[in-house]
């Protein structure tokens, strides 16, 4: 079953350059799906359009099967997104963002509490989330919107680089949770520029150069007996 | 270093300016927009000039030329001191990129020179159009000569500086003060509404004691010549240096400016860094433990709710939107102690006005001071780097122009239909004129609510380094205050004139039902167009 197809997806920001260029791309359930590329290859624009806050008119995405850009709220609702620098809102507290969100996707209260309070003693934060989010730092940002991500148990989670900015317990705690929503069913979509992290962690993968899509597959199958970096380094030098 | 500071100033100002996306901007669609923004605000300037021409033309129409130069210095400094008060606070501390200029390597005094340079250049096109435009008018009936124009010009940017001066000194001062309380926002807060609250007063407050055995010398009519203006001195400076060439008044006029300016940058400068530290602290709370679980509201709720901590979060923000409303809060509680008759004494100064005359336009007075502002007029563009969190939910885009709208009402449609109702009973207004002013006062705050949504949705800016931008000075707020302001004061006088030949409260019930239109058109277009954004 299909979570996330990306298909034919190009993206130009008005210039001539396209920043994204036929990008396909298909996530499964189970997967957990990692997305290399060089510093502006175009990987945030192909999440950002995939989760609905940058508008394209090339291509189509599909959600578990719904449209993006036809039926948006069908599509979100199964979703998760984290950006790589959250911008929270600054004036509430993390207990009134992650509940605002609770709100959103209409939570009852025994599932919202007991969410909250299990991910919040997972990321060590339960005592800071009566504090206005202004007050925290970069990580605990990160950690409130990552709770914030997972409040709905979505289907499809989509980070931009997820690990930059985490403690070691707090990556390995996302990696757990990662693991746990493949075998669960679910599935995993995020960019990254930690290769040694990406080749522990994700079955499938895809590298993005300079807006098209280079190589993508099984890890195991692209790899052989090559490590990920030295890929890496293979298909975008050469290619 | 001077030459720095000018390179920082001038990329400050390049950042955030209208000019510099236009040139840049690839995006074809988005640049008709902002030709449109730029289209509205020169409508706004002609407006300025047509009032301030036509007013100064006034004066010398009826034998009041002598006048105007007064009348200019009030006009600059007023308009300048209110336009640097409420928002001289947002630039000069705790700015989002306070770390990055500080760690640049200029003096503070440099950087509190650019800071406050910024708000100056941004407020002298207004100053200068004032200006212009009144010197224009007075031209017609008085001599000018190379004297008084170069007066005129000097004098206008030295009034802008004195005034801009003493409003950053009072607002620095309550800053530093609000950074001794735990509650920094809310100190603040209340420290500038109880400044406001007192600058409307002082006029009435020195009537009252010092001017009270001059009274009978002072001509009522020249009202520029009297009062609180006696006591300022810069518009006295002006007035000496273009009325009587006196040369002695104009060095008055820029020494004192300029000195005012440089002892304000160097004081400033060196408590800079303590004050903005400690207004960048955010307070945590004391006793660690778990937060409390908060109950599940509406989607359309739980946006109303975020915007209501929003408002509370910033002192900038409360003061713009709240101000008329803490002012008819005073007005209903002041009619309560005092009585109308007095209070319209007071208001009007001895002037012929009956309760009365005053029954007609109740919903417009009331509407005047809470329409004043509205925070769906920024509260859309306030989203700026946070956006993606609402375009990322599964949530149309018309659930959060609700959302906002929503609470806009929960804001003010309580109050303009009490105070309605207060004012109108003070009034002795009829039983169903009662009901007919609270009616018009909810239909004209839902107006307002859905006007200034309309306003901010044809022109979002979520590209903005501080909310200031989007609270004063943005294209959206500009075009929603400005003209439903003087809207208010036309129809308030239309209103009136118009008593004479039909009833009133059939005009009531008109201007009812005509915002009743407009704001349902508003709403709609809102939806409409938030849905592209
Ligand atoms: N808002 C924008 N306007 C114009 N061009 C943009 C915009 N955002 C990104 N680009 C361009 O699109 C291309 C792809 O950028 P993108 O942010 O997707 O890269 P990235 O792969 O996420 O890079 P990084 O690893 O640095 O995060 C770049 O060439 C960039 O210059
Ligand atoms: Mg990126």
């Amino acid at each position: 079953m299909e979570l996330l197809e990306i298909k034919n997806f190009s993206k130009s920001y008005g210039g001539d350059k396209k920043a994204c260029d036929d990008v396909n791309i298909t996530v499964s359930a189970g997967d957990i799906f990692g997305f290399i590329g060089h510093n502006g290859a175009g990987k945030s624009t192909t999440i950002k359009a995939t989760v609905g806050v940058l508008d394209f008119e090339d291509g189509e995405i599909y959600i578990d099967g719904h449209s993006i850009k036809k039926e948006p709220i069908e599509a979100k609702k199964d979703m998760a997104y984290i950006p790589d620098n959250p911008d929270l809102y600054e004036h509430l507290t993390g207990m009134q963002y992650l509940n605002f969100i609770a709100d959103i996707f209409d939570i009852d209260d025994v599932k919202r509490n007991g969410r909250i309070d299990k991910y919040a003693k997972m990321f060590e934060i339960e005592n800071a989330l009566g504090d206005l989010i202004s007050s925290y730092s970069h990580g605990m940002r990160q950690k409130v919107a990552i709770i914030s991500a997972l409040i709905h148990e979505p289907k499809l989670l989509i980070l931009d680089e997820p690990f930059v900015g985490l403690d070691p317990k707090a990556a390995l705690t996302v990696k757990n949770i990662m693991h746990d929503m493949c075998n669960e069913g679910k599935a995993v979509f995020f960019s990254t520029h930690v290769l040694d992290v990406a080749e522990k962690l994700c079955n499938r993968v895809a590298i993005i150069k300079q807006g098209r899509i280079v190589i993508t597959g099984d890890m195991e199958e692209l790899l052989g007996d090559k490590s990920l970096e030295d890929l890496f380094m293979e298909v975008t030098e050469h290619v | 270093m001077f030459k720095k500071s000018a390179v920082l100033l001038k990329t400050m100002i390049r950042a955030n300016s209208t000019f510099n996306i236009l040139k840049h901007e690839k995006d074809k669609k988005k640049k008709r927009k902002m030709i449109g923004g730029i289209i509205g605000i020169t409508c706004i300037y002609l407006m300025i000039i047509i009032y301030a021409g036509g007013y100064s033309a006034l004066c010398g129409y009826s034998g009041m030329a002598y006048a105007v130069p007064a009348s200019v210095g009030v006009i600059l400094f007023a308009m300048n001191f209110f336009f640097t008060f409420f928002k001289a606070d947002g630039y000069l501390f705790a700015f989002k990129d306070y770390d990055m200029t500080m760690s640049l390597p200029l003096s503070v005094k440099s950087i509190v020179g650019t800071r406050f340079l910024r708000m100056y250049i941004l407020n002298l096109p207004y100053s200068l159009l004032v200006s212009a435009s009144m010197i224009a008018g007075y031209a017609i009936y008085m001599t000018i000569d190379a004297w008084r124009i170069i007066v005129w010009i000097i004098g206008t940017f030295m009034l802008q500086l004195f005034a801009m001066v003493f409003a950053s000194i009072l607002s620095a001062l309550i800053s530093a003060a609000g950074t001794k309380f735990r509650f920094k926002q809310a100190a603040k807060t209340i420290l500038t509404f109880a400044f406001c609250i007192f600058c409307f007063s002082l006029r009435y407050i020195i009537d009252a004691t010092v001017a009270k055995d001059s009274v009978a010398v002072i001509d009522k009519i020249d009202m520029f010549n009297s009062g609180v203006n006696r006591y300022l001195f810069p518009a006295q400076w002006f007035d000496g240096a273009v009325s009587d060439y006196s040369v002695l008044q104009f060095i008055l006029l820029v020494v004192v400016s300029i000195a005012f300016y440089e002892l304000f940058a160097y004081v400033l400068s060196k408590f800079y860094r303590q004050i903005n530290s400690r207004l960048m602290a955010v307070s945590t709370s004391k006793k660690k433990g778990k937060a409390k679980h908060i109950g599940r509201k509406s989607a359309v709720n739980a946006i109303a709710y975020k915007e209501f901590r929003r408002l509370l979060s910033s002192n900038n923000y409360l003061v713009n939107m709240c101000l008329g409303h803490v002012l008819v809060i005073l007005m209903v509680a002041a009619l309560i102690i005092f009585g109308v008759d007095k209070i319209i004494n007071v208001a009007v100064e001895g002037a012929p006005v009956t309760k009365e005359m005053i029954i007609p336009i109740i919903p417009v007075i009331i509407h005047f001071f809470v329409g004043m502002a509205t925070t769906t007029a920024c509260s859309y563009s306030m989203e700026g780097k946070s956006y993606w969190i609402l375009q990322s939910l599964p949530i149309e885009k018309s659930t959060i122009v609700k959302g906002k709208i929503l609470f806009q009402l929960y804001l003010s449609l309580p109050l303009e239909v009490l105070g309605n109702i207060a004012l109108s009973i003070a009034c002795h207004a009829k039983i169903y004129e009662i009901i007919l002013f609270a009616v018009c006062g909810a239909v004209l705050s839902i107006y307002s609510a859905t006007c200034g949504m309309n306003c901010n949705v044809s022109h979002p800016n979520f590209e903005w380094t501080n909310e200031i931008e989007i609270i004063k000075q943005s294209t959206a707020i500009t075009l929603y205050v400005l003209p439903n302001m003087f809207i208010m004061m036309i129809l308030g006088v239309l209103i009136i004139f118009g008593g004479r030949i039909v009833n009133p409260d059939i005009e009531i019930l008109a201007v009812t039902i005509i915002y009743m239109a407009l704001a349902a058109l508003f709403y709609k277009r809102s939806i409409k167009k938030a849905a592209k954004i």
